[in-house]
Parts: structure tokens; sequence; C-alpha cells
């Protein structure tokens, strides 16, 4: 049998056992279903890890496809070429629509699965009513993602439909893991979501639903960072313009579930749940994943123009349709139920500083995500209803986020002092005054108001959380949550110092000279190599700033099967920053180069950091060890949750 | 620490970074012309492109309008007066941050609503002074740029000059067994006018690979240049064994040879002239060629 009718036979199953898992959800509402409830059950968790596996063969068998390059699959010939190395092969299921597709609802069956083998039997169940709310849940996502799958599936992919996929995307490894990272992290969020719906419908919830929502949240919320992360360092070390986020519309997209998540992880967190967190919880658990619908739905079906999206494609529709009903759920749940979950009249204890500078710090990580979908959506509505062109980009970012940003960090800063209750302790003001003392260093130095204000908060940062640290019997999720808190405050300030980089673009002759900013640079020499596949042109210069002078060897690849030019920037890093050479273009007849040289004050520090967060995420995961620290944890969750009693 | 010390402390502690604050602020660092072109070029949309900026992107319209702003800034035109030329000339969606007029005034008005809405939400009824407060604080921080007039235009002349064969020198030292380092070396020196210092570094170049054609044209160049003509003979000789039919190195030798009245030059300029016979120095050679011995100027074009 051609591995084709093979793969759409295993895809159209996949859809039959999730419309399974949704009958077997719903039918037992009926009351002349009611009698086979139990057995319902048991066979919509089976459906569902049966929709797994039949996902995951049909993934399987594309792959095996790729690999030993079966030219019978046509979307084979389209997405490989016979030079591609077995890596990028493997990779090429995502570096198109269809395949993309499929990968993605072989993660939310994946998710799916792992989700329904955890979770005890009637859990969902609703007061009242017998319908088990996370099993339609999940039975209709299953439903959605297998069709769309289906409908644009790599197994019906026509040989002769799309050009060869883009040489960007074989050129770094980062970009192989980049996006399964990203589908991984959205997927996670499926399961906060569904507790939300079922939190929301049943007007209650308890600890194994926190800790549930918190662990799903917390392992996204790695998968995310670390993608991200990763996608921006690619950006910046292939790309060749010196940036690493452009504000891109599917960068946004990706960064808008990062920040839910960032809210959901401080609604539900061990430490920070404050006295009304079961509505906060029960709402923002849903909305990870509402974003990730709503992005999928703007990013894939072409709505909002994009360098990362694919062709326009029959799914929109189907993708529009289901982001729509996924967010009503969540929607008319929250807005009919949400008050249901009201704590009870606030005591003495439930007020104060702590919590309110939690909540504060909530709100303004929502109004940073209410700024970013403005800015990713406005510009659509605004073209599709007036007709007019506007254009959003990092400007609008920068100066929108500037205050939001700040106040964040600021609550960042302090509420974790305040939740210590520990008063103006000394080495509190120990770590004022460090920060105080970067502050006029910073302002003598590097004069930028941007760079001074982040730089003594991220001394304060460090340094009361270094003192957290010293503590004895630390929980995992103390260390995590300071390294990470740590990483953060870093990272802003390499990113706001990052912004400091000079640029400058000149065209040297061989031996010439001159001031790129605050580099100096001479052309030594340009080369023009042919290996078949690529055109090379590659340009040496030596480049010298105050602290010492180096080599430079930028590149510019042509590949004229593709017809696309690739950058091939050189960095030279140095504690305090990038020199980052590109060459822009090679002029045979008089052997000069156009060469741009940026300076970029502490972006080698990013990558740094940004591990830092992923790396406290994850130390967070790790289970607390039994004994003292356990019973010290029950005293301080019990000293944290005034209200959780009920 | 008491209370009251340990807020003491920490008040001196915020005033001490203000004061990092304000002098970061009154900062007198004037941007260069160039550094004020890059800040206009961010903010424009490259017309043909998806998600870059003028500044970054390598699109043919994108060179083209960098070209234009840097013209207007060393012509002292304003950041402000440039992007409304180009408003004016590519309608509002060219800005990347849309002004605060027409439709673009919505993306000023969004944020801050955002802003003051969570702020009056959020805090119920007892605190919502201080809410509004925060609020109309952050909104006014938004709203800042809009109210700061814009940087008067100020022409910073900077055309600072490196010193390549500085650079050069040093790094050629660091390598001394580098040909493109030495190459470029001794290119820069050439064309600085030290044909001398030239001279030698070709020399260095030509040590480590004599069978380049180039380097040993240079190389015969600047020595001949330097008044080392008979130095410069060995080296066109190796390069003719080498390059029997190249008509750079027949005429450089050719030239040499013929000033030393040897016949032997004519004969490399006839085949010169064989090979190239549009070129430009043709009726020099032919002159030559006619008139025996060595004419009043004696061309030393190296080809």
């Amino acid at each position: 049998m051609p591995p084709a009718t093979i793969g759409l036979t295993l895809q159209v199953l996949a859809v039959a056992s999730s419309a399974l898992v949704l009958a077997a959800a719903v039918l037992p509402a009926a009351p002349r279903w009611r009698p086979v409830a139990p057995v319902a059950e048991r066979v919509g968790r089976w459906a569902v890890i049966a929709t797994g596996a039949l996902v995951f063969a049909a993934v399987v068998l594309v792959e095996i496809a790729l690999v030993t390059r079966d030219e019978r699959l046509g979307f084979v010939t389209v997405v490989t070429e016979d030079a591609l190395p077995t890596f990028y092969r493997i990779t090429a299921l995502w570096s198109a629509m269809d395949g993309s597709l499929l990968l993605w609802s072989l993660v939310v069956a994946i998710v799916s699965a792992v989700f329904v083998a955890r979770v005890p039997a009637g859990v969902g169940r609703s007061a009242g009513a017998a319908l088990p709310i996370h099993t339609a849940a999940l039975g209709a996502t299953l439903l959605s993602f297998t069709t769309i799958s289906l409908v644009e599936s790599p197994f019906a992919a026509d040989a002769a439909e799309q050009a060869k996929p883009s040489p960007l995307l074989q050129d770094h490894p980062a970009m192989g893991v980049h996006p399964p990272l990203l589908y991984a992290g959205f997927a996670c969020m499926l399961v906060p979501y569904i507790l939300s719906l079922v939190a929301l419908a049943r007007g209650h919830l308890d600890e194994v639903w926190r800790r549930s929502t918190h662990r799903w949240t917390l392992v996204g919320w790695v998968l995310l960072t670390v993608g991200i992360g990763l996608g921006a360092w690619w950006s910046y070390a292939v790309l060749g313009w010196g940036g690493y986020w452009a504000w891109d519309p599917v960068e946004n997209a990706s960064l808008l579930p990062w920040l839910a998540a960032t809210v959901v992880l401080h609604s539900v967190g061990p430490r920070t749940r404050g006295p009304s967190w079961r509505r906060w919880a029960a709402i923002t658990a849903g909305l990870p994943f509402v974003l990730v619908l709503i992005a999928t739905f703007l990013t894939r079906s072409g709505v909002v123009a994009s360098i990362h999206a694919f062709a326009l494609s029959p799914v929109g529709g189907l993708l529009g349709v289901v982001a729509a009903l996924g967010t009503g759920a969540w929607l008319i749940l929250a807005i009919l139920r949400g008050r249901r979950l009201d704590p009870p009249a606030p005591s003495a204890a439930s007020s104060g500083a702590p919590w309110t500078a939690l909540r504060a710090g909530r709100i303004a990580l929502l109004l940073v995500l209410a700024v970013v979908l403005v800015g990713t959506v406005a510009p659509t509505i605004v073209a599709a209803t007036t007709g007019a062109t506007v254009s959003i980009g990092p400007p609008w970012y920068g100066r929108t986020l500037a205050p939001l940003a700040v106040a964040v960090l600021v609550l960042m800063a302090v509420t974790p002092l305040l939740l210590d209750r520990r008063g103006l302790s000394p080495s509190t003001v120990a770590a004022t005054a460090a920060g105080a003392a970067a502050a006029l260093v910073c302002g003598i130095v590097v004069r930028d108001v941007g760079t001074v204000v982040t730089t003594a908060l991220a001394v304060f940062v460090t340094v009361t959380g270094g003192r957290r640290l010293t503590a004895r019997a630390l929980r995992p999720t103390t260390v995590g949550s300071v390294v990470a808190h740590i990483g953060i405050a870093l990272s802003a300030v390499a990113i706001v110092a990052g912004g400091q980089s000079t640029v400058a673009e000149r065209t040297l002759a061989i031996g010439e000279a001159a001031r790129f900013g605050d580099v100096d640079a001479v052309l030594v020499s340009v080369e023009r190599v042919d290996d078949g596949r690529t055109l090379t042109a590659r340009a040496r210069l030596v480049v010298s700033t105050d602290t010492g002078s180096s080599e430079a060897a930028p590149e510019l690849r042509y590949y004229p099967d593709h017809a696309a030019v690739l950058a091939g920037p050189s960095i030279d890093s140095r504690l305090g920053g990038d020199v980052y050479v590109s060459l822009l273009d090679v002029d045979p007849d008089t052997d000069s180069a156009t060469v741009r040289i940026a300076s970029i004050p502490l972006v080698p520090w990013l990558w740094g950091t940004g591990s830092l967060v992923a790396l406290g995420g994850a130390i967070c995961l790790l289970p607390a060890r039994r004994g003292r620290t356990a019973a010290r944890s029950g005293v301080e969750e019990a000293r944290n949750e005034p209200v959780r009693a009920s | 620490m008491s209370r009251g010390r340990a807020l003491t402390a920490v008040g001196v502690c915020i005033l001490v970074a203000l004061v990092g604050v304000i002098i970061a602020l009154a900062a007198p660092s004037a941007p260069s012309a160039e550094q004020r072109a890059r800040d206009v070029a961010e903010s424009l949309r490259c017309p043909t492109c998806v998600a870059e900026s003028v500044a970054d992107s390598q699109a043919p319209v994108a060179i083209a309008m960098r070209a234009l702003i840097d013209d207007r800034v060393h012509r002292g035109d304003s950041p402000d007066q440039i992007l409304s030329w180009f408003r004016r000339q590519y309608g509002e969606g060219i800005l990347l941050d849309p002004g605060a007029s027409g439709i673009g005034i919505l993306f000023w008005v969004i944020p801050v609503a955002i802003v003051i809405v969570a702020a009056l939400g959020a805090a119920g009824r007892r605190r919502w002074r201080l809410a509004t407060f925060l609020g109309a604080a952050a909104a006014a921080l938004i709203l800042i740029p809009l109210l700061t007039p814009g940087e008067s235009p100020a022409v910073v002349a900077e055309e600072d000059q490196v010193d390549g064969i500085d650079l050069l020198t040093s790094a050629a030292e660091a390598h001394p067994g580098d040909l493109d380092l030495r190459r470029g070396l001794a290119d820069a020196l050439a064309s600085a006018g030290r044909s001398d210092e030239a001279a030698d570094e070709y020399a260095a170049a030509y040590r480590l690979d004599p069978g380049d054609r180039r380097i040993a044209l240079d190389y015969a160049g600047a020595l001949i240049t330097s008044g080392r003509a008979d130095e410069a003979l060995p080296v066109l000789e190796s390069a003719h064994a080498r390059y029997p039919d190249d008509a750079a190195v027949l005429l450089l030798l050719g030239t040499l040879l013929d000033d030393r009245g040897s016949p032997r030059g004519d004969d490399l300029l006839r085949r010169y002239l064989e090979l190239e016979p549009e070129s430009a120095l043709r009726d020099a050679v032919e002159t030559r060629l006619v008139a025996p011995g060595p004419p009043a100027s004696s061309g030393t074009e190296s080809g």
C-alpha cells in the first residue's frame, strides 16, 4: 500500500477516535444514556490515548518517508532536496504548513494522553451534571486539530505545489528545534485551559487542581522560554540585521502565551496565591491557550502579514472557527461563573501590602500583554474596517512598554521581600545601597536613563535574591523562582543596554579603513567561492575597538536554486558586548565590499541570562525533599495563605 | 537597626539613585549625524518588506531611503521634519510608530486607556485615589514623547580619519605569515603614497607566495615608483616565465627593458600590442617602438 493511503487512513482514524472521545463525554448527559456513563468514561480515556497513538504513527510514517526520501509522497519532494543532511530532513516536517499542522496535532494529542492518564476517574465531573467537562473539552480540541490536519494533510500534498524549503531553515540547528519546543509549550497550555473550564463550570477548585495547573503551566512556560530564546538567538546569529526581536506578529504570538503563563504562575504558585487566588487562578489559567488559539488563527490563516507566515490556505476559516469557539467557551464561563469563585469576605489577614503588590504585578503583566495584543492585532483591524494602513513597529512597542516594564521590574524586586514579611531588614538596606551605587556609577559612565534604572533594579534583585538563597532547607520552588527572577532582571539590563548600539555602513576598497561608530575597521581581502549549491562571497576585515582588535570574516551566501541570499554575519563576542559585522555587498570589479558594523553592548549576556530564566523554571519542577523541608513548607504555606482552608 | 534608621538609610539610597538618573538625563551627548539618521531609519517601515525597518533592510528601496535620510540630516533637517516628509510621500503606514494624528492617534490613546481602565478597575473603591494616581503616572510616561519638542537640528561634522595602516600593521605583526594581511597593508601603504614601505610589505607577501600574479605586479609597481626599478626586473622576469602571455607583465617588463636599451623590450611590447590591440596605451607604446632608446617621459605605468 502506498504510504499516502496508509497515512490518510491513520489520520481519518484519528479523527474518528477523537470524535469518539467527544461522544463518550457528551452522550451520558442525555438521560437515556446515563446508565453507560462509567463505561463511556473509560472508552473516552482510551480513545484519547488511541488518538495520540494514531497521530504519532502518522508522524513516524512521514518522518520515515522524509529520511529515506520516499518520492511516492508528494510532501517529501516538496520539502526536501537530495543534498539535505539527515537532521534537516527530520526537521523538514515542520518547514511547511501541512507538516507543521500534523506536528501541532501530535503535541496536542500527546499532552491530552498524558493528562488523561494522570487524572483520576471522575475528577472533571461537574456537580449535578453527568458531563465530564475535561473529556468533552479534550475531545473537542482533538477533533478540531485532527480534522484541520486532515484537511491540510501532508499525505495529500501535491508534489508540484510549492517552492523548495527556504535555505534559511537549513542553516542553523537552533531552527530545527525552535518550532517543536514552542509547539510543545503551547500544547501544555491546553491542560490549564481545560482545568480552567472545569473550575469555572464547577465553581470550585482544590489543591489537586492547583498543583496540576501549576505544574502544566510551568512545564509549558519553561518550553516556551527555551523556544523563544532559541528563536531570538537564531535570528541574531543568522539573519545579519543585528537584532533578535523584530516585534513581528508571529514572534508576538509566542510572547503572548508566555506572558499569560507568567501571570498564571503568579496566581497559583505556592507563595504567590493571594486571598482571592481562586478567581484569579480559575480565569487566568485559560488565558494562555486562548491566546495560542487566537495566535494560531492570526498567523496561520494569512490574516496578519508576517515573515513567519506560510502561504494562504483553506484551513484559515477552520482555525478561525476553532479559535472563536475556544475563546467563546472560556470567556462566557469566566463572565457568568467567575464571581462564584470569590473568596470568603476578606479578613484582616487577606489584605495588606504583599497581596496588593502581587496583584499589581499580575495586572502590570496583563497590561503588557494587552499592549502587545493591540500592537499585533489592531493594524489588521484598522485596515479591515477603515482601509487605512498603520504600521506598528519597534519604536511603538519601546515607547509604550517601557513604563509598564519598569513597573513590572519594580514590583518583581519588591514583592518577594514583602512576602517574607521581614520588614526593612539590614540586608534589604544593604541591597538598596548596592542598587543606588550601581545607579550612580551607571549614570556617570553610561549616561542612559533606561540602563541606570534597570541596572539598579537588577543589582537589587540579585542581592536580595542571593540573600534568600542563603537560607537553610530551601525548597526547589524558592531556588527556582529566585534564579528566574535574577535572570529576568539581568536580561532587562542586557535588552536595554543593547538598545545603545552604534551601527554604521561603509563601502571599503581593499586596504581602506574607516570608523564605524565605536569601531575602526579595515578591509583586508574579498573572495568568492562557488561550491555548486551556494555561491559565497567572503570579506576579511580587521576590526578594532577600545578593548583590542580582532578579525572578522562575514559572508554573503547566495543559493541559486532558491534565488535566496543569506547573510553570514561575523560576531565577535566580548565581555562588554558584540562587534557584529555583516557583509552587505561585494563589487567584483573594484574589489570593494559594503560592510555594516554594529557594536552592541551586553548582547552575549542575554543568552546566558535567558538560560537562567528557563533554568529557574526547570528548578521549580524538581520534587521537594521529604522530611524537614516538607514540614517547613507546610508551615510556610499555611502562613502565606491565610484563607486556604475551605 | 531601628525602623526609623532603616527608612532613613533607604531614603538616602533612593536619593543617590536619583542623582544617578539625573546625571544620565543631563548627559550632553548630542547624537551624531549618523546616529540621528539611523534613528529616523529605524522609525520607518521598509515599503517592500515584511516586518523590517528601513534601517535593517537591504531592499533597494530601503537603501535609497537611507541615502535620502543621510542627505537631509546633513542638510540640517530635524528628525521630525524628515519623518513628516516621508509620511507625506508614502502615507501614514510608513511610520513604525504612528503619529498622533488621524487614525494613528488610536495607538496613542489605546495603551493609555488600557492602563487607566485597569488601574480604576483593579483598585476597588478604597484605594481608587492611589490607583488613579499610578494610572495617570503610567499614562503620562507613555505620552511623554508626544509632549517633548523635537530636537533642534544640529549638524555634527564627523569624518574621523582612521589610520588603517596602524591597524593592519599590528594585525600583520600578530600574524606574520598571513598573506591577505600583508597584501592589505601593502595596498594601504601604496595608496597612501608610501611606496618605499609598500614595496617592503609587497616583498614580504611575495616571499609568501611568489606565484601570485597580482602580488608580483604590485610589488614591481611599488619598486618602480620608489625608484628601485632594478630590483623590479627579476620579479617581473619570474612573473613572465610563469605567465608568458600576461599583458600587464609584458607591458611593464617590456618598458623596463626598453628603458635599458634591450631589444628584448621591443619584442615584449610588440607581443603586448598583439594581445591588447585595443589598449589605451597603444599610441605611447608604438611611439616607443619607433624611436629607439628611452623617450623623454619614460612610462612606468603598471597596467
